[in-house]
């Protein structure tokens, strides 16, 4: 019978990897994991692997690599151990490049089974509320609360994800034909973004001036935010979750950006 | 005058995040309270809710004190939400275990230990803000990325700070069921 691919995975999902279904090897066969014997649980594992009879090597491969080691550590023991070394001392058992990594993969599996017996956030306990982040409404032109209290514990990651986003939400715009090439710097559009957020106090990303549906205007006018809010100029806020509008800026020290005027930003 | 018992409650029910004692302080008054004697009231607090069948509790989590719901009212709380409880598959606890256990990691020690490409799990943590990136390897090609766990992870495990995480060791006298026979 074929199987999906989607069944295959199922079927692998039993096992975290390799290091894992020979665990469960060495477990139900109640052998020492010191003395592991190598031929039958070679092709114990080997008669799983073929079980699993897909052509998605992505899928495999990990478990393919495994039964190359046990093929080789098996070869190994067959020979003869060399006479002598050069230390006089026995050679190294080959059973022990793989003994390593299972037991520190079998106390990683652990370290996990705990961490799943943990009081889970969302699961087992609940705090008030949702997202540990609340919403921040502000009308236009009321003050601004204290940035101690209200500083997003933001990461790269999440202006990443406001950018993608605002790719997104610009692809549903009508399409429409240029017929001219704008060419404006980053710092006229400071200038612009200036005036605007002196004149409104607060905004949206998409109440901006900018041109529609231009990816070059879009990137401009958003590194001009962030510029601006690196000088203080600006505070910008990201709801938890998608807001159709984007981030929203506030404008926090309208003499901050002055110094940006001489700057060359091309 | 309300007694600092009673405001030391009622920051924490309005908190949508762990305070410290050093953020508690700050919100009073009276600057002369010492941190211990607010650790004290929310000591006494706990005292209440435990013997007057309260729902919640404080607990100490992130660095900071949070009221939380006690496990037995889990299942009206999901039914509350309608969700479908928080959940993270057996490959995301691995990856996140060695991840909490070897931090700062590089993404190549964390396949080699579990045998497996942990790439996707790796930004599926990230996305839930489990994990970040943490700094580069200087010295090796390409300086790798170091990965280590994030405020979100302790406050997701009720953990107060890393060191509150049992060690390998003490795991392993645990959960002596799920180990193979070692010896």
């Amino acid at each position: 019978m074929e199987l999906s691919n989607e069944e295959l995975h199922l079927r692998l999902d039993i096992y975290q990897g390799p290091l894992d279904l020979l665990l469960h090897l060495i477990k139900i066969n109640e052998v020492d994991i010191y003395d592991i014997p190598i031929s039958l649980i070679t092709a114990q594992y080997i008669e799983y692997i073929e079980r699993m009879d897909s052509l998605n090597l992505d899928l495999v491969g990990d478990f393919l690599i495994m039964a190359a080691t046990l093929t080789h550590i098996k070869s190994k023991m067959l020979l003869p151990a060399p006479e002598e070394t050069k230390d006089d001392q026995p050679a190294e058992d080959p059973r022990m490049e793989l003994v390593k990594p299972l037991l520190e993969y079998a106390s990683f599996r652990q370290a996990a089974e705990n961490l799943a017996s943990m009081p889970l956030l969302e699961r087992d306990v609940f705090t008030r509320g949702g997202e540990g982040l609340g919403t921040l409404d502000l009308a236009p032109g009321q003050a601004l609360p204290r940035p101690e209290q209200r500083v997003a514990k933001s990461t790269a990651l999440e202006l990443v994800k406001a950018w993608r986003y605002l790719l997104e939400e610009r692809g549903k715009e009508e399409p429409t034909l240029s017929f001219f090439m704008e060419t404006v710097t980053i710092g006229e559009k400071i200038g612009k973004i200036r005036a605007f957020m002196i004149a409104y106090k607060t905004a949206h990303f998409q109440d901006l001036p900018r041109a529609r549906n231009d990816n070059f205007d879009l990137a401009l006018c958003f590194l001009a935010i962030l510029e601006l809010a690196r000088t203080g100029f600006l505070r910008l806020w990201q709801d938890p979750g998608p807001d159709p509008l984007g981030p929203r800026l506030f404008l926090a020290d309208p003499t901050a950006a002055d110094n940006l005027k001489a700057m060359d930003y091309r | 005058m309300l007694k600092l018992k009673t405001i030391i409650e009622g920051l924490l029910f309005v908190s949508d995040a762990p305070l410290s004692l050093e953020q508690l302080s700050g919100l009073l008054e009276d600057k002369s309270i010492a941190l211990d004697e607010i650790k004290g009231v929310i000591e006494g607090l706990n005292g209440e809710y435990s013997g007057g069948d309260r729902a919640f509790v404080i607990r100490e989590v992130a660095d900071g004190y949070q009221m939380r719901t006690i496990i037995d009212m889990a299942p009206y709380a999901l039914r509350l939400k309608r969700n479908t409880p928080a959940r993270l598959s057996k490959a995301a606890l691995e990856t996140l275990a060695v991840v909490a256990y070897r931090q700062p990691v590089l993404r190549a020690e964390i396949d080699k230990i579990r045998g497996v490409d942990a790439g996707a799990m790796v930004r599926t943590l990230l996305d839930k803000e489990l994990i970040r990136v943490s700094g580069r390897r200087e010295g090796l090609p390409g300086r790798p990325m170091l990965y280590s766990t994030t405020e979100k992870f302790l406050e997701t495990f009720e953990l107060n700070d890393l060191a509150s995480l049992p060690t390998i060791d003490e795991i392993k006298d645990l959960f002596p069921q799920s180990e193979p026979r070692l010896f």
